[in-house]
């Protein structure tokens, strides 16, 4: 079940998603720098979320991770990292510039080495998408989850992975960091 | 009189019943075998069927290609990175072809200048498609079957240039095999 983030582990980074009705960030983002070799570009389909659907787990953590996912429609991701020295082509500040006014920002976090922007943006009574801006010195990484959001599920879903960006979901469930 | 109708009633259901094996029973995609039966210069295409997976397991071992085990069959087309062809042309051309045919997108990903694509259309027997290229092998890969998740990784993560040199060994120039031939040689597996 895990193999959907081992994919990205391939990649070095992680990953991101479809059927995003507007065009919002990301594509943005997308249509710029998908194709350039700098950037690591991954899209899961809702295909691939049926799919996932339809496999029998037996594991608790498999069950969760199944249950997490159900709900999910597409993942997309971009993730620059520079090397030292070099000019950035991508920065974290005009990652947010970017970003239209249908998002609402949910949560902020500053490390030491990395900014963290978690927007929402809502469709009725529900979220239908998260999306996540990651930004340090060298690198950005931008994730857009869309789909019937559930916080604590993505939260929970995160600490079943180890993988790149993925961790900065756990802090979705962390009220202090709100 | 009935024993004898009963006999030809089960030599007809025997020659149906091998008629039917003949020839491969699974929905490949159309867009691809176009492309292979133009027989495009300096493209190359590999065909594997249930004995040549039991061959390769044989040869390179299960926990290498394991993973692929569900697998019926399989066409890898591709080119040699010094052969100057269209095969990006022919990519192209061919993932717009297979959209027509009811394939889906699973997973597109972009990472260190190799690009990964990964179609599925479901049917009976599922058929993905797998684009790739990393700048030294550029191929498509059709795979008929039940894949497994670790497969669909391996997929989109294998040194799969390893095995078209393994198959391609010894054998630099040009061919095309002859799916017909194989399938009548596999006794339409």
């Amino acid at each position: 079940m895990k193999w959907i983030f081992q994919i990205i582990a391939f990649s070095g980074l992680v990953f991101g998603p479809m059927g995003v009705s507007a065009q919002d960030a990301i594509d943005r983002y997308f249509e710029s720098f998908a194709s350039d070799p700098d950037f690591t570009s991954i899209v899961i389909s809702s295909k691939m979320f049926e799919l996932f659907t339809k496999i029998d787990v037996d594991e608790p953590e498999g069950k969760r991770v199944k249950d997490a996912i159900s709900g999910l429609k597409g993942i997309r991701i971009l993730a620059y990292e520079s090397e030292e020295g070099t000019s950035k082509t991508a920065n974290f500040n005009s990652a947010i510039k970017k970003i239209g006014s249908d998002y609402e920002l949910l949560m902020s976090v500053n490390d030491k080495s990395d900014k963290v922007r978690f927007f929402i943006r809502e469709e009725g009574d529900t979220i239908a998408e998260l999306f996540m801006v990651v930004g340090g010195d060298q690198n950005l990484f931008l994730m857009s989850l869309v789909g019937d959001i559930d916080l604590e599920k993505m939260s929970e879903l995160s600490k079943s992975m180890d993988v790149g960006g993925m961790n900065y979901l756990k802090n979705l469930d962390d009220p202090k960091k709100k | 009189m009935i024993r004898k109708r009963n006999k030809y009633f089960a030599c007809f259901f025997l020659v149906a019943l091998l008629l039917s094996g003949c020839g491969s029973s699974f929905e490949k995609s159309e867009t691809l075998s176009e492309v292979l039966e133009a027989k495009p210069e300096g493209i190359k295409a590999l065909y594997f069927y249930p004995s040549t997976m039991r061959m390769l397991m044989d040869i390179i071992g299960t926990e290498k290609v394991g993973a692929l085990e569900g697998i019926k069959e399989a066409r890898l087309i591709f080119q040699w990175n010094d052969v100057n062809t269209n095969f990006d042309s022919y990519a192209s051309d061919i993932e717009s072809g297979i959209l027509t045919e009811d394939f889906e997108s699973l997973i597109e990903m972009n990472a260190s200048g190799t690009d990964v694509k990964i179609f599925i259309r479901e049917s009976k027997v599922p058929v993905y498609i797998v684009f790739y290229s990393d700048g030294e092998y550029d191929f498509i890969l059709e795979a008929v079957g039940e894949l497994s998740d670790e497969a669909i990784k391996e997929l989109a993560s294998a040194d799969m240039g390893g095995l078209i040199e393994l198959f391609s060994a010894g054998n630099q120039s040009e061919f095309i095999e002859d799916e017909n031939a194989n399938q009548n040689d596999n006794g339409g597996n």
